[in-house]
């Protein structure tokens, strides 16, 4: 009997055992992606995957921070990249590098898209992939794939040149291509545009609007061509689009009748007529203007005014009449007094009431006329920036929206130092800085996001940036009354008056008008480096208000090509010797 | 006299209880009356047999009679006789009782902690005669006439021949342990063995010297320098900081650049020791090499620790309590705390830093003028008018911990239980970082029939955390971070408990995060961070014949951990004005919640089968195993609007919002995920012993991971090790010099599979975009490269080693060689940034070798009769290379072939440019080498001028050099030596780690200010300054917002080499027979230090904590602990 029971617990306790050991498999699959192979098996992948490929170009890197190009210029001042503003970066820099990954990136993601779709299963049934479908899908990838690389040769003259035979999985480890040189690199940007122009839409459905039309496409084609001085040509695709382009639906483009809209477009159904390509935001998803731009009476009260416009480009906004704008006007003795001196012309003192800041003392401020110096002036100053003794619209830290002032306060006889916490604007960036402020781009109250995602629409290309672009040809190749005739459709659309120029002086004169027209929208960076004027522009101190330097800008010859990134030049050995010159 | 000495320990009062009068009247009553009598009136304790005849009817009258009296009286005419030895009265039958004289010996044996021995064999010398100690540790045994010897032996205890005189009746015995105890043993992989017969490289843990009467939470914690080989650091990112995890263990060096931590097994199963109450501990047994690892497999590369609870044993039941007081406080004696206080100074450096760069200074000379003039103000108002903080003497505080430990053993003849509980509490060395935890642990086990035993262990805990604590030192929010980030113009809070920000409106006014203190205030400390665990454990143990056992186990591990914010933000005052003004007011509530969730299970089968063939002893153990881990994580946020008048204040807020139900959404977020592995097993092991001479030992396992692609899912560890003790050979002396001699090696194979859970697959994961001006599209885009080749890492070791015990056992040791290669570590190679930001997929691509060299040494010895003392000591080596690596990475921790892992790879600095001398010499330089400072910034007088030290003619990231031998020391050593003499005994553990240099560059290490933030001292101070200390500066100038003198160089590298007094302890145990008058057994008091002292030359906070983000590291503590330890 005992051992009939051994031998029968024995057995109870092995199956017990054995069965607990062995009822979990070994096969597992994540439950927040999908492998590779239940992936493009339906119609709807198509989008998915395209959508992914857009955003791309949203990341800080590779074109949501293009704003931050013009803080190392001179029309604006700040520290994001002060060292590289002063000159004096080296090619460790972490922002070559940022670029260089991420813009790539742009290109790696099209690539596979192209891959992936010329490799898709294709039929007629619903709910399958069709071959419209693969084709289109193709075209906007080599778009943005055009988008991203000529990004890179902006930036970094000849670089290495991928396309959508390369395929990652299997050669990841092996991206040691030679540098291509950047006309031949060109050229298949080129070939990318004119495919896509063939295949894309002259416009979206509503619900995909954002995504690149054809329009788009010769656009970014015309742009190429004007930075390969390719001025006929470019002119050619510029003139298409501001002829026969469409903007939504079958809505023209058009330049927008209201400046101040162009950069507060928002909300799902909202158009902007001048856009052409812009990366689409909203309040989840937005772009980093506020938190980098804006200031700290801003939604939430934490953005970090990175960047604030530089006095000159203030100064370089006319007077309502078109003539050039004098300080002395309006407060004699500024032109050729010192910071002191300005100082004493324009700041009071504040105290607290209920712990808000109002003037207890106006010193020797006149402060009207301080005001009336930037309204009496070209609109789109006020658009762009907030000066002193006007207002802006911001939040509590609370996101409860609040009016602040911007007094210039005399800290060194104040009791009070200006900050939003009793109600006042301030550059919190680099000491008590008086700068100026940006408007343009900056969440203005609660639009019911957080200040990280601001909603607006961010163009890459627009009508007007077309225009000038267009100006800019026909100036370069002799037309100029060709070339007035668009910079007066932009001037006209804020009520400037039109303008009468030609040769050198209109050269110049486009340039300042870009200045005006595209602050903050990551042009003036390319410009002066394309037209070759940096070393003439970005010189002398960046200051505040007042004129007191904030820091001494530079802009050595090595800056019109950027470096190979030093990981990058790390891990390629064979590249030890192409370092860009002076880097 | 030797065990009569023994006593001696009570003895100091024994003179004056002899003088006391007593009153004994028994009426016909028995002599074990008279005894109980006496013991009352008296502290003395009678220690007697049964035998002698207690039970004999006496009568008794005395009345106020000394103590001699009164036992004169009661012994009288009935065979009986006494022996008064401190105040312990032993009793036995006269001698003389006896015709043909023999007599009785009687007595208890112990050992050096006083516990009673069991089963300890007393023989008299050169017969057969003799008997063994009962569970009390007392035996009686008959003796010859005349004097005798007897011979005590135990296993793991230094044997002992005494000699007992003729009429010598009583002997009390105290047994040292062996130096080594060769008997001892050793739990290894899924059982146990002799220590004399293991042939791989096991090293133990002195779980009574290490581990007890030292407070933490975690084990880790405690075992630096406890075991050769064994490198314990104190968690880089927590440091002190309570209920953090434990300390980050290698054992013998960095393997792999992936996951390096041992495999931690807790009673059999995978777990983590930092949930184990360390008074629960019976043993830890660190596992080496391949050959005692190998059973673990797949995840034993990088060794195994064992750790064992304690269990039931057949016996009376004990009671003990274990309490510990301590009051901990960090250590902040290094250069790094030394915080500018003086906000003038202060404004005057920054000022300094600004004018440098060519910039604006902030402050105005009128500022700096009246900041100055106010420095020595003392009333309580001008204080906060022009404040000098230092925010260490604001955010440290002492912390009062408490520890106590409950725990019941005992069993009867089929069950066995271990029941604890353990509560241990600790407000933290900073304001809100409160941690508590109560745990629970019941070992059960119960002999259902002969062949059939059931066991169910079962330990549960619940921990809480303050919902500060973990956002103190790991995110950005930390406190030591968020307070460095003020400046002493600052009041951290007022008397009256308000915030202060910057009085200064020259200052970085109106910045929310200025003040730390007040974010320490944000968090509803109501809404603990909680962990809570049930682990039960279901085991069967069936022995269906004479040595086959099977077993088998069920475990359940479940755990969850919860934390809660309720975020509200604080006032903040400005106390400039004559009334203080509230500048920035409360605002922001906001609720967010995260859930863990882990669950783990695993099953297991063994069968053990040992059986004696003559000379032969053979064991063989088959098993296999099955593992299934499953984790769950949400995450939940909503941003309350802020809609309530100013004045309506916390409380009811709070109450209003407190879940995410009443909270009203201005936005809200939910995120999730879950995860999941199973692993598979096969293993077995074969030992085969030639009469304790010649041992050989193979293991061997399998294992499937659902890790792996289907295609390389499996693994196999084979390992094989054999010894030859010498001393058992007929031509060995035992009793020459060496007592023991033991000679082994070891080669086997193990695995790693520190991967991610579904690395082998290609993913499409969500990238969303944005379509519409505002409707958010799905996106999927490839987020990972497939490699479906990966496969586990394998580690193969190599292992000679020797033990031996030498001079009576008294000094015993162990040496160790390894050579331990791991071969297909799973790396992210660094890939061309032309890939974009696509995962790049791990391979198989590396290969490192660890060589090193491990010595333990131990004496144990007694100096007279009542000294007893030992001292350990323990050194280990380890060299690190990299043999084979794919793609160099370059970096600061740089990896290459032919270099140690990780190695610091650095700038060499030249020298800090001071005088004209030192400018001349950079142009000299820069005269021949035109592009030296191309892609450097050129330096100028207070830079630091680096070395191109490959002599190219330009200064840039290839003229970095190696500067160390890796990310871990080369050496580290212990030291534990401790005595114990009449009832106190002593302790010291000291530890340290040489061969190790690291670099500190952080925000309070460097002399780049920043605005707003603090300044150290010594730094600012010894800044380079034009015309004041040009020759003598020891730093580079002040410079802000320009990193150049940053540039990690040799001139930040400092040496991490340290030694470091971890444990000092002084203890009194109360003599028993005193303690027994309050029905103690064992009454032990003790004070405790650790971290007392700590010799380095590492600037920064604390050597063990490095450089990474130092100063979001929690400080090391010293510790003072009180703690007592009653045994019922």
């Amino acid at each position: 009997m005992i051992v009939m029971k051994k031998i029968l617990n024995s057995i109870i306790a092995t199956i017990f055992a054995i069965t607990l050991s062995g009822c979990w498999g070994l096969d597992y699959y994540p439950s927040n992606a999908i492998g590779e192979d239940n992936f493009l098996d339906r119609a709807s992948d198509v989008d998915k995957l395209m959508n992914s490929t857009y955003a791309q170009i949203k990341n800080a890197w590779a074109f949501g921070y293009d704003f931050l190009f013009d803080s190392v210029t001179d029309i604006a001042t700040g520290d994001y990249f002060q060292n590289y503003a002063m000159g004096i970066s080296a090619y460790s820099d972490g922002w070559f590098q940022n670029c260089w990954q991420q813009t790539y990136n742009v290109v790696q993601r099209a690539n596979t898209t192209i891959r992936l779709l010329s490799e898709a299963q294709t039929g007629t049934g619903a709910g399958e992939i069709t071959t419209a479908m693969v084709n289109q899908g193709i075209a906007e990838a080599k778009f943005l794939r055009a988008l991203g690389y000529f990004r890179l040769i902006s930036l970094y003259g000849d670089i290495p040149y991928y396309d959508e035979t390369t395929v990652l999985s299997e050669s990841f480890g092996d991206m040691y291509v030679d540098i291509s040189p950047i006309a031949s690199v060109r050229e298949k940007i080129i070939n990318d545009l004119n495919e896509a122009e063939k295949v894309l839409p002259s416009s979206w459905e509503t619900t995909k609007y954002g995504r690149a039309t054809k329009w788009a496409a010769i656009a970014l084609r015309g742009k190429v061509r004007l930075y390969a001085k390719e001025y006929a040509a470019a002119a050619a695709d510029f003139d298409n689009v501001i002829n026969n382009g469409i903007a939504y639906g079958s809505t023209k483009l058009a330049l927008d009748p209201d400046y101040a809209h162009v950069f507060k477009t928002w909300g799902t159904g909202n158009r902007c007529p001048e856009m052409i390509f812009s990366i689409q935001n909203s309040n989840e998803s937005g772009s980093a203007t506020t938190s980098l731009m804006g200031n700290k009476s801003s939604l939430r009260q934490i953005p970090t005014d990175r960047m604030n416009p530089s006095p000159k480009l203030i100064d370089m906004y006319e007077k309502k009449d078109g003539t050039p704008f004098n300080w002395d006007e309006y407060l004699p003795g500024w032109n050729s007094g010192n910071m002191e001196k300005r100082r004493d012309l324009s700041s009071v003192t504040i105290d607290l009431k209920d712990g808000i800041a109002y003037v207890n003392d106006m010193l020797q401020a006149d402060t009207s006329a301080m005001a009336r110096a930037y309204r009496e002036r070209d609109p789109r100053l006020m658009v762009t920036a907030i000066t002193p003794y006007s207002k802006y619209l911001g939040t509590t830290a609370g996101s409860n929206p609040q009016w602040f002032n911007y007094y210039l306060v005399n800290t060194t006889k104040s009791a009070f130092g200006p900050n939003e916490g009793n109600g006042c604007l301030r550059n919190n960036n680099g000491g008590f800085t008086p700068s100026y402020l940006v408007r343009k781009f900056v969440i203005e109250g609660n639009l019911g996001g957080e200040y990280s995602n601001a909603p607006f629409e961010w163009p890459i290309i627009r009508l007007a940036d077309v225009m000038l672009m267009a100006a800019e040809c026909y100036n370069e190749t002799g037309n100029d009354a060709k070339a007035c005739e668009y910079v007066n459709l932009v001037r006209a659309r804020v009520n400037m008056p039109a303008i009468q120029k030609s040769g050198n002086e209109l050269r110049d004169y486009i340039r300042d008008e870009r200045a005006r027209e595209l602050p903050f929208e990551g042009h003036r960076f390319f410009d002066i480096r394309r037209w070759g004027i940096g070393p003439q522009v970005v010189t002398g101190d960046a200051t505040t208000i007042w004129g007191s330097r904030i820091y001494t800008m530079s802009y050595p010859a090595k800056h019109d090509v950027w470096p190979i990134p030093m990981v990058e030049l790390d891990r390629t050995p064979g590249w030890k010797g192409s370092q860009k010159q002076g880097w | 006299m030797i065990c009569l000495l023994m006593l001696f320990l009570g003895s100091f009062s024994a003179q004056a209880q002899q003088n006391r009068r007593l009153t004994v009247q028994i009426q016909n009553g028995s002599i074990l009356d008279c005894i109980k009598s006496i013991e009352s009136q008296t502290d003395y304790s009678f220690l007697f047999s049964n035998s002698i005849g207690v039970d004999k009817k006496v009568t008794v009258n005395c009345v106020n009679q000394t103590l001699e009296q009164v036992l004169g009286t009661v012994f009288s005419g009935n065979g009986i006789s006494y022996e008064i030895d401190g105040r312990q009265i032993t009793l036995k039958r006269s001698s003389a009782q006896q015709p043909d004289g023999r007599r009785t010996v009687i007595g208890t044996i112990r050992d050096m902690n006083g516990e009673p021995l069991t089963g300890v064999g007393v023989v008299i010398e050169g017969t057969t005669q003799g008997t063994i100690t009962n569970p009390d540790g007392s035996y009686s045994i008959n003796v010859p006439a005349g004097s005798v010897t007897l011979d005590i032996t135990s296993m793991g205890y230094v044997s002992q021949k005494v000699r007992v005189n003729p009429h010598q009746g009583v002997l009390n015995i105290t047994l040292a342990e062996e130096a080594l105890s060769l008997n001892e043993t050793v739990v290894v992989g899924y059982a146990t063995q002799k220590k004399a017969n293991l042939t791989g490289a096991v090293s133990t843990v002195n779980v009574s010297k290490e581990i007890n009467g030292r407070t933490t939470n975690t084990i880790s914690n405690l075992l630096a320098g406890a075991a050769p080989g064994l490198v314990a650091t104190a968690n880089n990112s927590s440091g002190s900081r309570p209920g953090a995890n434990g300390a980050s263990l290698k054992i013998r060096g960095t393997g792999t650049t992936n996951n390096s931590a041992p495999l931690v097994i807790v009673d059999g199963i995978v777990s983590s020791m930092d949930y184990v109450n360390p008074s629960d501990v019976e043993n830890i047994s660190i596992l080496k090499d391949a050959a005692s690892s190998a059973i673990y497999g797949s995840r034993a590369a990088n060794g195994v620790i064992l750790i064992t609870t304690k269990k039931g044993h057949t016996g009376a039941p004990t009671v003990t309590y274990n309490g510990m007081y301590s009051l901990e406080q960090a250590n902040l004696s290094s250069d790094y705390f030394n915080i500018e206080s003086n906000y003038a100074t202060y404004m005057e450096y920054l000022n300094d830093s600004r004018n440098n760069r060519g910039l604006t200074p902030y402050f105005s000379p009128e500022r700096i003028a009246e900041w100055r003039s106010h420095e020595n103000d003392t009333d309580p108002k001008s204080k906060l008018r022009w404040p000098n903080t230092d925010w260490t003497k604001v955010v440290f505080r002492t912390a009062h911990v408490q520890n106590h430990t409950v725990s019941l053993q005992g069993g009867t003849d089929n069950v066995r239980y271990f029941v604890s509980g353990n509560f241990y509490k600790n407000p933290g060395v900073m304001k809100w970082t409160d941690f508590q935890r109560i745990s629970f642990r019941s070992n059960l086990e119960v002999d259902v029939t002969k062949f059939l035993t059931l066991g169910l262990n079962v330990f549960a805990f619940r921990s809480e955390m303050d919902p500060n604590s973990d956002v103190a030192s790991t995110d950005g929010d930390a406190i030591t971070w968020g307070a460095a980030a003020g400046s002493p113009g600052i009041v951290l809070v007022s008397p009256d408990g308000r915030y202060g920000e910057y009085n200064n409106p020259e200052d970085n006014t109106g910045q929310r995060n200025a003040n730390a203190f007040r974010r320490m205030n944000f968090y509803d400390h109501n809404r603990p961070e909680v962990q809570q665990s049930v682990v039960p454990k279901f085991s069967a143990k069936l022995r269906p014949f004479e040595g086959l056992e099977i077993e088998g186990n069920y475990t359940y591990d479940y755990r969850s951990h919860n934390i809660q914010h309720l975020l509200q933000d604080m006032d903040l005052w400005n106390f400039y004005p004559e009334e203080p003004v509230r500048t920035l007011k409360t605002v922001n509530v906001y609720l967010r919640k995260w859930f863990y969730e882990y669950k783990y299970q695993t099953a297991d089968l063994v069968a053990r089968y040992n059986k004696d063939f003559g000379k032969l002893k053979l064991g063989a153990l088959v098993g296999t195993s099955g593992e299934y881990y499953w984790t769950d994580y949400s995450y939940a946020l909503k941003f309350n609007d802020e809609s309530l008048a100013p004045g309506e204040h916390n409380d009811y807020r709070l109450s209003v919002w407190s879940t995410m139900n009443t909270s009203r959404a201005v936005a809200q977020y939910l995120q999730g995920y879950d995860s999941e592995w199973a692993m598979r097993s096969y293993f077995g092991r074969i030992n085969l012993n030639w009469d304790d001479k010649y041992l050989f030992e193979a293991n061997f396992r399998a294992d499937g991971s659902s890790k792996f692609s289907p295609e390389n899912r499996w693994g196999y560890f084979p390992s094989f090790s054999a010894g030859w003790v010498i001393s058992e050979e007929p031509f060995f002396n035992k009793q020459g010099l060496f007592n023991f001699l033991k000679l082994r090696g070891s080669w086997g194979a193990l695995g790693n599979n520190a991967i991610g859970n579904y690395d082998w697959q290609t993913l499409f994961g969500s990238y969303n975009y944005v379509l519409n001006n505002g409707t958010t599209v799905q996106g999927m885009s490839q987020n990972s490269i497939a490699n479906r080749n990966i496969t586990w890492e394998k580690t193969t070791v190599t292992n000679i080693g020797v033990d031996f015990t030498m001079l009576d056992s008294r000094l015993s040791g162990t040496a160790e060689v390894y050579d331990k290669l791991t071969d297909g570590i799973l790396l992210s190679l660094p890939a061309s940034l032309t890939n974009g930001t696509v995962g790049i997929p791990r391979q198989n691509a590396a290969v490192v070798d660890n060589k090193g060299v491990e010595l333990q040494l131990r004496w144990n010895d007694k100096i007279g009769s009542d000294f007893n003392y030992y001292v350990s000591a323990n050194a280990a080596y380890n060299k690190n290379k990299v043999v084979d690596f794919a793609t160099p990475s370059v970096g600061t921790y740089n990896i290459e072939e032919g270099q140690p892992l990780y190695y610091l790879n650095i700038y060499e600095a030249d020298r800090l440019l001071r005088t004209d001398a030192d400018i001349q010499y950079r142009d000299q330089l820069l005269a021949a080498n035109p592009n030296l400072f191309t892609s450097v910034q050129k330096p100028e007088k207070g830079d630091i001028l680096l070395k191109d030290s490959n002599g190219d003619g330009v200064i840039n990231a290839d003229d970095r050099v190696k500067m160390s031998n890796g990310n871990q020391p080369s050496w580290t050593y212990g030291l534990s030596l401790g005595a114990d003499w009449k009832g106190f005994d002593f302790s010291v553990i000291i530890n340290g780690v040489a061969g190790w240099n690291d670099v500190i560059n952080d925000v309070i290490w460097r002399s780049t200010p920043a605005w707003g933030y603090t300044l150290n001292r010594t730094i600012a101070q010894g800044a380079w300054r034009k015309d004041t200390n040009e020759a003598t500066a020891k730093f580079p100038r002040l410079l802000m917002g320009d990193g150049r003198n940053n540039t990690l160089s040799t001139f930040w590298m400092y040496s991490r080499s340290y030694l470091r007094l971890r444990n000092v302890q002084l203890g009194y145990t109360i003599p028993e027979n005193l303690s027994r008058k309050f029905y103690v057994n064992r009454l032990r008091f003790y004070v405790s230090l650790d971290n007392a002292l700590t010799f380095t030359k590492w600037p920064g906070m604390d050597p063990e904590l490095g450089q990474s983000r130092a100063i979001q590291n929690h400080p090391i503590n010293k510790v003072t602990t009180f703690g007592v330890n009653i045994t019922l």
